[in-house]
């Protein structure tokens, strides 16, 4: 080719590098909708409650969730099923969406039985260090309650990334939980340090690194270590050993983690609990939501929620008309969603009002982040 | 039987002929090859640049003002020639509609507020342009041309009361390949001076910075402006 032409072709040639582009953003970071969304991509007709998703922060692209729905059975008995949920969100048009598609998650087959299986829970968590049980690494727990032995006791078994069963582990019942009674919906909570804490921690660091003292930095790890050590995992669920569903904490033993722990210490919640029924808490980071047909609701059963400051439950707030119904809310939980990518999490839960696929459904919407040590109600 | 058709010239190719190629013979003719010309006026967004909706590359962008100085030099029949431009636009952003969709975006959700600013581009280009034959001392100019554009991105910011601050944009330079089409009218007035009407198509596509936003994305903006301008040309 002649110099000439290629000089010709140059500036097309540059108009085509810049051919593929990005738009302009309209927001900085992402927005669940404050909406309340059907999830109908993953409801039945039958009833689909009863959910899980991460509990700790994912980064945004997609999450799996897991829930019970009694639709393979024509309504006969629950079981769990698994969804991976791709969300898609757009910042230039500003529109948000979850692409659910059904997932073969091994673990769940080898959960479900003939009878009912509700309130998953899982954890992703198991390369732990401070504690003295012996677990595979890089597994989860996976928590669930069944009535497989005639009344709804709490049981776990654990599973590898991906929801893979690990051979030769079959779902155990949580014993120093269960009762004669009716227990589920177990949670753990794992403390957050307070925003003091937090500015403290923050502080040391930085002196740390102004004196530059490695000795002292390997002290205060250690330090940090025996602290986290000593530390005992508790977890929170309902039961109605007292006559009504209430919601009870058991702190399991030192070093022990829930499900291994001999003993536990169980407290009834009384300042969460009512006289009515209280069920279904679940805990992510600081913020307990659960659900209550206690008065001051909306009607039916209410989705409520309470904050964790300084070791103390905060007295229960109803989410109000934006999210309750004069029907019944469900089963809520959190999806925390890493804060640098979204602006607030997801509150998934079922309810049974109309407009659905039928019987309960699942639905979505937008949750006000923690900041510090309050949080926002939406619209408030 | 078919009678031949005479082998003639097709009328648009006579058309065209006599259009560029016949001699000069008004008194413009004597103006010299070269001219220099001022002009000013309005620059109109169009297409993506002047969408005023969170669609796909809306630009936001609303009518402004610009101005232009190019020399031109012809060759010795005075029909073709080559010109140098520079030119500056500001256009104005589109504030209020730019509050109106976040107001539908977030509904109810408390109250929003937005600051904006306006496009600046400073342009600098060369091209080929085309001269009819004169009428009446009136001519038609066609041109294009390529060249490069500093183009700066305004600082944008969105606030809501509910969610905080929700977008922020800082203003951004970038300096682009663009390139012009346009149609102008001049009519001489003597020897030295002539007055015109142009109509100029600009386009570029720069990119930007968005620092605030999630993962820092470089974005693309289309501007597409369309310059209507009134000048003085002065030939020498």
């Amino acid at each position: 080719m002649q110099p000439s032409k290629k000089i010709l072709l140059l500036p097309l040639a540059l108009l085509l590098v810049h051919a593929c582009d990005r738009s302009r953003l309209n927001l900085d970071i992402a927005i669940v909708p404050r909406e309340v969304m059907n999830f109908a991509d993953v409801n039945s007709s039958r009833d689909d409650y009863n959910s899980a998703g991460p509990t700790v922060y994912f980064a945004g692209d997609g999450f799996t969730l897991v829930f019970s729905t009694n639709r393979d059975s024509n309504g006969a008995d629950f079981d769990l099923v698994s969804y991976q949920c791709v969300v898609n969100f757009d910042q230039m048009n500003i529109s948000f969406d979850i692409w659910p598609d059904p997932q073969d998650y091994p673990i769940i087959d080898n959960i479900n039985s003939m009878y009912n299986e509700w309130g998953p829970y899982l954890t992703d968590e198991l390369v732990e260090y401070y504690y003295e049980d012996e677990v595979l690494p890089d597994t989860g727990r996976f928590f669930f309650s069944s009535d497989r032995k005639g009344n709804q006791d709490i049981y776990y078994c654990y599973y590898s990334p991906g929801g893979a069963t690990i051979p030769g582990n079959q779902a155990v019942s949580v014993s120093s939980l269960n009762t004669e009674f009716e227990e589920g919906y177990l949670c753990l909570h794992q403390e957050m340090p307070t925003i003091k804490e937090a500015a403290a921690n923050q502080e040391m660091a930085a002196d740390q690194e102004a004196t530059a003292n490695q000795e002292m930095a390997v002290k205060q790890e250690m330090t940090v270590k025996q602290a986290a050590a000593s530390n005992t995992e508790t977890c929170y669920f309902t039961s109605d050993r007292e006559g009504t569903f209430d919601i009870y904490r058991a702190t399991g033993e030192a070093n022990r983690k829930i499900e291994t722990s001999g003993a536990l210490q169980i407290t009834k919640m009384d300042h969460l609990s009512s006289t009515a029924d209280d069920k279904c808490p679940y805990i992510v980071n600081n913020m307990m939501v659960f659900t209550s047909d206690r008065e001051g609701g909306q009607g039916g059963f209410d989705l409520w929620y309470s904050l964790y400051t300084d070791g103390t439950w905060s007295a229960p707030e109803n989410f109000g008309p934006e999210i309750n119904s004069e029907y019944d809310e469900y089963r809520p939980v959190i999806i925390p969603i890493q804060p640098d990518i979204f602006l607030n999490d997801m509150l998934i839960f079922s309810s049974n009002r109309p407009g659905g696929k039928g019987g309960f459904d699942l639905y979505y919407t937008g949750l006000n982040k923690r900041t510090g040590t309050s949080f926002t109600m939406q619209g408030k | 039987m078919k009678k031949q058709a005479p082998n003639t010239i097709p009328p648009l190719l006579l058309l065209a002929l006599v259009f560029f190629c016949a001699s000069p013979v008004s008194a413009q003719e004597t103006i010299n090859r070269n001219a220099l010309s001022f002009s000013a006026g309005t620059a109109v967004p169009f297409d993506e640049f002047a969408y005023s909706r969170f669609t796909y590359r809306a630009g936001f962008a609303q009518p402004g003002v610009n101005l232009d100085a190019k020399i031109i030099h012809y060759g010795k029949r005075k029909i073709f020639g080559i010109y140098a431009d520079a030119g500056y636009a500001y256009l104005f952003f589109n504030e209020k509609r730019y509050l109106a969709e976040y107001e539908r975006i977030f509904e109810d959700e408390g109250t929003t507020s937005v600051t904006t600013g306006g496009y600046h581009f400073l342009k600098a280009e060369a091209g080929f342009l085309i001269r009819t034959i004169a009428i009446r001392d009136t001519r038609i100019i066609l041109q294009t041309g390529v060249g490069y554009t500093l183009c700066r991105h305004p600082y944008l910011s969105a606030v809501n009361s509910y969610w905080g601050v929700v977008n922020t944009v800082n203003s951004d330079l970038d300096l682009q390949l663009t390139g012009t089409a346009g149609v102008r009218v001049e009519h001489t007035l003597d020897e030295y001076t002539g007055i015109h009407l142009s109509y100029q198509v600009f386009a570029c596509k720069p990119s930007f910075m968005d620092r605030e936003s999630y993962r820092a994305v470089t974005f693309y903006l289309p501007v597409r402006i369309q310059n209507i301008n009134f000048g003085l040309t002065r030939y020498f």
